[in-house]
């Protein structure tokens, strides 16, 4: 298979549906199969990179744990939407591992240099 | 071009699964190859061979068969998310000893490498999401 750039575009908050598990899922799979990834969180989806998830609490996965595992399956490109963090009150002390904060420009520019865009 | 399609949204309570399935005879019909329909999340119940639409509106599943008879498509769901909902093959049905299975036979079940080695064999690649 021919190796490309995979963005995963993760658009959802972490629990109150399957989207971002399974999403992450698909990341951690394109990992495994030697892929370029990217994976930016965006909209509700920067609520997933917070420290201190309780999945166990509510009978889900934790999804931190989860996003935690990426660069374990040499996903290590990881990227927040900077106006997405600002108007949730979020910084980068809240997240549960280092992201690379990116403006709207510079998320334009990562967007255009990919081979394909995976939506949750 | 070749195209792969991902549709993540639930046959009847989404519009994903109909706006893919309009968006795929529209490529055919331009000469374009669709390899692989990958149904993913709640799109995994599009499979599922015992829905009984209302009388007065088409079958999405009768369409999917039709058009991947017809253009070659693999209809591919993936394995995890399905057997979670409750999609299950005559396969799945006996490794898990379950009651029964509903899986229409025009419907592959896989796992999810089939989903990136679709992207990676392909041109374009558009997801319908929920």
């Amino acid at each position: 298979m021919e190796t490309k750039r995979l963005l995963f575009l993760l658009r959802q908050p972490p629990y109150g549906s399957s989207h971002a598990l399974e999403a992450l899922e698909s990341a951690l799979v394109a990992g495994v199969f030697d892929q370029r990834v990217s994976v930016l969180f965006s909209g509700d989806g920067v609520w997933q990179l917070l420290a201190g998830q309780d999945g166990p609490a509510i009978q889900r996965r934790s999804i931190a744990k989860i996003v935690r595992a990426l660069p374990q399956y040499d996903v290590t490109a990881l990227y927040a939407c900077a106006e997405a963090l600002a108007t949730r009150g979020l910084g980068a002390g809240d997240l549960s591992l280092p992201v690379a904060i990116v403006t709207r420009d510079e998320q334009r520019a990562l967007l255009a240099e990919q081979d394909a865009v995976v939506n949750d | 071009m070749n195209i792969a399609i991902a549709v993540h949204g639930a046959p009847y309570s989404s519009q994903a699964a109909l706006s893919a399935l309009r968006f795929c005879r529209a490529a055919v019909a331009a000469g374009h190859q669709v390899a692989r329909v990958f149904f993913y999340h709640d799109g995994v119940h599009t499979a599922s061979a015992i829905s009984v639409p209302p009388q007065d509106e088409p079958s999405p599943l009768a369409d999917w068969v039709e058009l991947a008879d017809a253009a070659g498509i693999e209809l591919a769901v993936c394995i995890a998310a399905a057997l979670k909902r409750g999609i299950v093959n005559g396969d799945e049905q006996d490794r898990y000893d379950l009651t029964a299975s509903n899986v229409h036979p025009a419907f592959a079940i896989v796992g999810l490498g089939q989903l990136i080695e679709a992207i990676g064999s392909s041109d374009r690649f558009v997801t319908f999401a929920a």
